[in-house]
């Protein structure tokens, strides 16, 4: 579902991306992990078309992301590591406007709107709107708006981040289960317990290289994933 | 504290100005662009000032030069600030930040204060220095005179900008108990506009009254403007004891003002960052709109959620409408005196010009990017095309220009200004040039984004973008009546020169943005 090949992104003279690449299949929830100004925001806003790259390629579902942004757009569905949502809308009208760019039928997002914000206990607070909503709310509400187009692939950057421990959950299991549907979840996340309890594979980078890429349960054989990860940033 | 002060208005200052984001090619391009407006700004001020003060001279006040520039400076930048005092001072994206620093209230209130003193310090130099030029180039000043200048002209934004951050503070204070915030705002600023219309037309013909009556004159100064008194006087006196009176009276208003206001100042933060809740959420059926509606709704919401934004492009096109509906009531020389001009003109000319002057002054698109600011994201990562988001940027501008220019044209051709074929040909140049305009705003705002603004007033009014964006179509209008008024055309000869000039703008405009623009667009990240 996604190929990354060899790409390298520049801010200026500073590599943020070095000749990264990998894929990660459908079904499959791939975690992507490394410290703070490793690369993981820029390649996750490359992925979604955000950021351009300069050299490389980003497949998704076979088709470039450079080439048909429109098409690999449509399949994507992506929630930043900031909520940055606009204050001016209630919560049902950016949900609202958000099936009306993906063309989700009447019907269907109704239901999935319905379904999703009730399960993140949004439903109440719809008809508020955005700038009154606290962080964990408009995460919730970013969340909801990725899920509501039935995305192949699910691009999350930290999503746990201000998230209640209810909501935290309910996130955990609904990634499993879109996993089980056929959807590829990559996603990046710095609380080391939750990626190596739900990845299949496990991704770590490193100063914009990746330095150790495999399944979460070889890496995790005789220890656990934060000793792992500290050793291979210490040796590397 | 002292050090505090600075550090905090060191970083307004770069956080409005991008100082250090700025790369050389860049800066070396906004040096060009704006030394190049600010040089035909200065030389036509030049020439207006140069004319002031030959009448002066000639009914031997010349003394009065100086402060009647004050007073129209202060007038100035009391305009340009009323609009963004409330915005500057109140709605700042680092407000939960600076409160919960170990800062003085006092010191975060007066910080934003300075930085709006300073930009209408600069507001002020662009009539101080033309008319300074003209003053020391024909009367003999003294020693005494060069060295308190650079004092003068430091402290005269000072009581203008407390006025308009009052005015500020008022509007604040009256949107924070509102749940409409916006609206409540937009009406404030409407409702201040009427008063200065009124005044305006009370005051007819104020200037040349003033010039033909000394003791009026005197008098309006010394009572009105006293400040400005103190400096008439030290002009004719030499003495610097008027001059000292001058800075006290100007700092302990800046001081007294800090004073009482920063005591507010928290209460009414909190209260505008507080938000009203409409209660449980009742399920409704959902109406499915097509992209281009949903990006149109986007924009239009998100133009009237800001009132800066919605009043410092609007502003024209009330203009116009007021003038249409007085036009009704008076002959031409009531427009004559809304576009403060004394060239004697046919009233289709007149209407023309205005129209241009207009329909170049509303332009949303060159704010439209930067101003979606944290939220670009959402746009750049949706399955939309770029030309689709260029044109639900370019939709607001038309909304906000068209109906309302077209409306007015209509009410001039009522009350007989231009004749119904001269309507049709208006209305053709006014769609075209709003079509030119749309995309040479969006062009600016790909050359200038600022997409980190701390609030929206550095976006609309303080930007590179916005600058240009508003210069260039004024030059362009002067220009235009320039030329035109000399060559004596019949308004048939003179409507086909402009139509074919702005068909080729928007021809080059729509090549540059469908080519360089989609290209830049998606560099802005």
């Amino acid at each position: 579902m996604l190929e990354i090949k060899n790409v390298t992104k520049k801010y200026g003279n500073k590599v943020a991306i070095n000749n990264l690449s990998l894929e990660v299949k459908d079904g499959e929830i791939f975690g992507f992990i490394g410290h703070n100004g490793a690369g993981k925001t820029t390649i996750i806003k490359a992925i979604v078309g955000i950021h351009e790259f300069d050299e490389g390629q980003i497949l998704i579902d076979n088709k470039s992301i450079k080439d048909f942004p429109l098409e690999c757009k449509k399949k994507i569905a992506y929630v930043p590591d900031n909520p940055d949502i606009y204050n001016s809308f209630s919560g049902i009208d950016y949900l609202n406007f958000i099936a009306d760019i993906y063309e989700v039928s009447l019907e269907k997002r109704e239901e999935l709107i319905k379904k999703y914000s009730d399960m993140f206990e949004l439903t109440e607070s719809l008809g508020d709107l955005i700038e009154s909503y606290s962080h964990g709310m408009k995460q919730k509400l970013t969340i909801i708006s990725a899920l509501i187009h039935e995305p192949k692939l699910l691009v999350l950057d930290e999503p746990f981040v201000g998230l209640d421990p209810i909501s935290s959950k309910r996130l955990k299991d609904t990634m499993r289960s879109l996993c089980d549907d056929g959807v590829c979840i990559f996603f990046s996340s710095h609380v080391l317990e939750v990626v190596e309890k739900i990845c299949d594979r496990i991704a770590i980078i490193k100063d914009g290289r990746l330095i150790e890429v495999g399944k979460t349960k070889d890496l995790t054989k005789k220890k656990d994933l934060e000793k792992v990860f500290l050793e291979i940033e210490n040796e590397k | 504290m002292k050090n505090k002060l600075f550090i905090l208005f060191k970083n307004n200052l770069i956080n409005t100005y991008q100082v250090k984001k700025t790369t050389p090619k860049k800066l070396i391009l906004i040096i060009v662009v704006g030394l190049y407006i600010l040089g035909s700004l200065i030389g036509s001020l030049y020439m207006f000032l140069k004319t002031m003060f030959d009448t002066l001279l000639t009914s031997g006040i010349a003394d009065y030069f100086i402060p009647i520039l004050m007073i129209i400076a202060t007038i100035f930048s009391f305009f340009f600030t009323i609009f963004s005092a409330k915005s500057v001072l109140f709605d700042s994206k680092d407000n939960n930040l600076l409160l919960s620093l170990p800062i003085k209230r006092s010191t975060i209130f007066t910080s934003r204060l300075l930085v709006l003193i300073f930009m209408n310090f600069l507001i002020n130099l662009l009539f101080m220095i033309p008319g300074l030029c003209i003053y020391i180039k024909n009367i003999s000043c003294t020693i005494i005179f060069y060295i308190m200048i650079p004092i003068i002209l430091i402290l005269l934004p000072v009581i203008p900008t407390i006025l308009a951050s009052l005015f500020g503070y008022v509007v604040a204070k009256i949107t924070a108990l509102s749940k409409r915030k916006n609206i409540v705002e937009i009406i404030c600023y409407i409702l201040f506009i009427g008063i200065y219309l009124f005044f305006i037309t009370k005051a007819k013909n104020l200037l040349f009254l003033l010039t033909d009556n000394v003791l009026l004159l005197n008098n309006i100064i010394k009572y009105i403007g006293y400040p400005i008194y103190l400096i008439e006087k030290f002009l004719v006196t030499n003495n610097i004891i008027y001059i000292g009176i001058y800075i006290i009276i100007n700092l302990s208003l800046f001081t007294l003002f800090v004073l009482i206001l920063s005591k507010k100042y928290f209460s009414i933060i909190s209260r505008l960052s507080s938000h009203s809740k409409k209660g449980v959420y009742k399920e409704k059926q959902l109406i499915s709109k097509s992209k281009r509606e949903a990006l149109n709704i986007k924009e239009i919401k998100r133009y009237f959620s800001s009132a800066i934004y919605v009043f410092n492009t609007a502003f024209g096109v009330i203009f116009f409408l007021i003038g249409s509906v007085a036009s009704i009531f008076y002959k031409p020389d009531v427009l004559t005196k809304l576009v403060s001009t004394n060239i004697e003109l046919d009233s289709y000319s007149l209407v023309l010009y205005f129209m241009l002057m207009v329909v170049g002054f509303t332009m949303t698109t060159n704010s439209s990017i930067s101003i979606e600011r944290n939220n670009f994201w959402i746009l750049k990562m949706l399955p939309i095309e770029t030309k689709d988001i260029f044109a639900s940027k370019k939709h607001v501008n038309r909304l906000v220009t068209l109906p309302a220019v077209i409306l007015g044209l209509i009410i001039f051709t009522i009350s007989s200004y231009i004749t119904p074929l001269q309507l049709l040909i208006l209305v053709v140049i006014c769609i075209i040039y709003n079509l030119f305009i749309c995309n040479f705003g969006l062009i600016c705002n790909l050359l200038f984004p600022k997409m980190d603004a701390i609030n929206d007033t550095i976006i609309v009014k303080q930007s590179a973008a916005s600058f240009v964006g508003i210069m260039v179509p004024l030059v362009f209008t002067i220009i235009i009546i320039g030329v035109l008024s000399t060559l004596n055309l019949s308004f048939q000869n003179m409507a086909l020169i402009i139509l074919a000039f702005v068909i080729v703008l928007w021809i080059i405009s729509n090549r540059v943005l469908y080519t360089w623009g989609i290209k830049k667009f998606k560099e802005i990240a």
